[in-house]
């Protein structure tokens, strides 16, 4: 397995030297480069596309909700992972929407991260406490309204893409190409007018597709 | 000739007399006249002087805001992201260097008083202005103000009723300050076991009941009628609001606050 | 002793009223009326000698009379000047006055009879101001009790003793020949004189008691 490009973008200078020098603990992190605002990583960015970004929200210049966007619609390729003190509902909700594929507190223990860098890589988001939250807190659910616009294949590959299996397993378990699972993927992305895995399991939850794991309390 | 002249001396008498009296009279009238000009003239001053004095408050409670604003997004984000790259750095030793026995505990010590540094930091400059407000607007930002007091000591309930309005401009954070300081006296003073907070939305207004069943609060008690009770009542002069203690006896107190919506 | 000698002896002595509280305070009292207490050391101190010329040396001399009225004028108007801050306008009036005063010893000739010796002047000028600074105090609004402020009760002072002096003075020309009316009319300035006095003290008691509360 190749090893992960990733680039920080953080206003202060104490936060990105300290987050390098973590992420270069990480066994599967390998080429770490880091921006002091939304522009610089941008510019970094058109030079040459990591695997992750990890974006902080509160920036001078241009700040991480809007390079996010950017970075949305123009490489979308790119996976992001929002780290901020601001976890509240309403700034995750609104960046859920936008389709970011993972969110962190700025307290989050070392082995979160590492966690949560490994499934954005692999399984194209990560799935917390804090998107539960908001999940819970935020969404009206309105049970079996829209679901049935969906195939059962496609419902099933929703089913397993929110219980965090890799494309790979999912594949496997369905005995399907990566490459048909990518189709259908896509299929019910359109459908459900999601912007990636996030929205999937927003989308799911609002159905009444899933559940919610009991929460801890962050 | 001598007749003549004596009723002219008659008539000078009379109008030297009469000049003098009415030199007094004047004298009199112009005191009185100078001490009325000089009450309505008070009267205007006093009012104007009122009228100064409001707009002193209403400024200083603009700059309050501002300054916590302030206070509260440098803590945030000067403070928390300082304390985050510590946390990173700590992390980064622990993970490069196989600590045993004191050294561990210290390292596990340190990452402990990190998070909690974070979580104070987090927390005070949520207390200082809720974060979100202009995005999450007045209910919820209470009914979240609620929810992190609630099981803390005393249980919190809120309720909310009638069509909810999404409301988020300056009042509406006035009339949280208000509610803020209402749970926060009745938490901090009252020795109430459950604290209830209701909303209830109408047309035209929102009534807000803030109700404990502590001991209730006297009101020229120092603490229930200094810096807090003062904060609310201009608050809600400012806002237009009325307020009205509906309880307040040894077994709890209800205080309703009535918000126009429209200004 | 005729009655009308010991009504002008009683007022006459009224002075000694505003004097002591003017002593009592000297040093105490502000400078916007503090010349007063010259003009009250002056009064006694004039008509003693007026006293003695008339008693003692027989001489009827007019001329003392004269020249404590005009320090009278000198002293009140000073002390109206400081009310304003146009000192120029009184520079003028005393002038005025002065030019008019020794116009009227070198070529009496050339006055009408009517002024000779009169003050009536001086008067005219001290009315006019006196009232203009009974339009400025309502007009200011300064103090809360206008009764407390002893330049009221001078302005008063002035505005009634001049205006009766005045009153005096073409009542006397009218009443030309007639001895004992005259007689009576000439009690009038004594009468005034005492107004005077007690007003002057009532100024300076209110200013005591302003001091006083002030402490």
């Amino acid at each position: 397995m190749s090893k992960l490009k990733i680039y920080i973008a953080d206003d202060h200078t104490f936060v990105r030297k300290g987050m390098i020098r973590l992420l270069n603990t990480f066994e599967r992190v390998g080429d770490v480069k880091e921006a002091a605002n939304g522009k610089e990583l941008i510019s970094l960015v058109q030079g040459e596309v990591p695997n992750i970004v990890i974006l902080d929200l509160e920036m001078p210049v241009m700040n991480g909700f809007d390079c996010a966007k950017h970075l949305v619609d123009n490489h979308p390729d790119v996976k992001i992972l929002i780290l901020t003190m601001h976890t509240e509902e309403v700034f995750i909700l609104n960046l859920m929407e936008l389709g970011v594929h993972g969110f962190l507190n700025k307290n989050a223990e070392p082995e979160e991260v590492e966690k949560a860098l490994y499934a954005i890589a692999d399984r194209d988001f990560y799935r917390n406490d804090i998107i539960n939250l908001v999940l819970q807190n935020k969404i009206k659910r309105h049970r079996n309204v829209g679901s049935t616009q969906l195939s059962a294949r496609e419902l099933e590959i929703l089913l397993l893409i929110c219980q965090e299996l890799t494309p790979l397993e999912i594949s496997k378990r369905l005995q399907i190409s990566e490459k048909t699972f990518f189709n259908h993927r896509a299929n019910v992305l359109s459908k459900v007018n999601a912007r990636g895995n996030v929205g999937l399991v927003k989308y799911a939850y609002q159905q009444g597709i899933i559940e919610l794991p009991p929460l801890r309390s962050i | 000739m001598a007749e003549l002249q004596t009723s002219e001396v008659v008539n000078i008498i009379i109008i030297g007399s009469m000049g003098m009296l009415i030199l007094c009279v004047g004298f009199a009238v112009f005191i009185a006249l100078y001490q009325r000009r000089m009450f309505q003239e008070q009267e205007k001053r006093r009012i104007m002087d009122l009228e100064f004095q409001n707009k002193m408050i209403q400024l200083q409670i603009d700059s309050t805001e501002t300054e916590r604003k302030r206070i509260a997004a440098d803590l945030h984000d000067s403070i928390g992201s300082l304390l985050w790259a510590a946390k990173l750095n700590i992390a980064f030793l622990g993970r490069s260097v196989d600590f045993s026995g004191e050294l561990k505990d210290s390292y596990s010590e340190t990452m402990r008083m990190l998070d909690q540094s974070v979580d104070s930091v987090r927390r005070i400059s949520w207390e200082l202005t809720p974060e979100a407000f202009n995005h999450t607007g007045l209910a919820s930002s209470i009914k979240e103000f609620c929810t992190r007091l609630d099981g803390k000591g005393q249980k919190v309930i809120y309720e909310e009723s009638g069509r909810s309005v999404f409301w988020k401009d300056d009042r509406a954070l006035m009339v949280y300050r208000i509610v803020q300081e209402l749970v926060n006296n009745a938490v901090k003073h009252a020795q109430a076991n459950v604290i209830r907070v209701r909303l209830k939305w109408s047309a035209q207004a929102l009534d807000v009941e803030v109700s404990d069943d502590g001991v209730g609060f006297v009101l020229n008690d120092k603490v229930r009628s200094g810096v807090g009770w003062w904060n609310i009542t201009n608050r809600s002069n400012k806002i237009g609001a009325k307020l009205l203690v509906k309880e307040n006896t040894p077994k709890g107190a209800a205080i309703e606050l009535t918000v126009p919506l429209e200004s | 002793m005729q009655i009308p000698l010991l009504i002008a002896y009683f007022c006459s002595l009224s002075v000694l009223v505003p004097l002591i509280l003017a002593i009592v305070q000297w040093r105490k009292l502000p400078s916007e009326i503090s010349p007063l207490r010259w003009l009250l050391l002056v009064a006694p101190i004039s008509d003693i000698l007026m006293l003695t010329l008339s008693r003692v040396f027989k001489i009827r001399n007019l001329m003392v009379g004269d020249i404590f009225m005009f320090i009278q004028f000198s002293v009140l108007l000073f002390i109206f000047s400081l009310q304003f801050s146009r000192k120029t306008l009184f520079f003028i009036f005393y002038s005025v006055v002065v030019v008019f005063h020794i116009f009227c010893l070198v070529y009496p000739n050339y006055v009408p009879s009517l002024l000779i010796g009169s003050n009536a002047v001086d008067g005219l000028i001290l009315i006019g101001i006196s009232i203009a600074i009974f339009y400025k105090l309502l007009n200011e609004l300064k103090v809360m009790h206008i009764h407390r402020l002893p330049i009221l009760w001078i302005s008063f002072a002035t505005l009634f003793y001049y205006s009766g002096s005045l009153f005096v003075f073409l009542s006397s020309n009218y009443l030309e020949g007639d001895t004992e009316s005259l007689s009576y009319l000439w009690m009038l300035p004594n009468v005034l004189n005492f107004i005077k006095n007690i007003l002057f003290a009532i100024a300076l008691w209110q200013n005591y008691r302003l001091v006083k509360s002030s402490i």
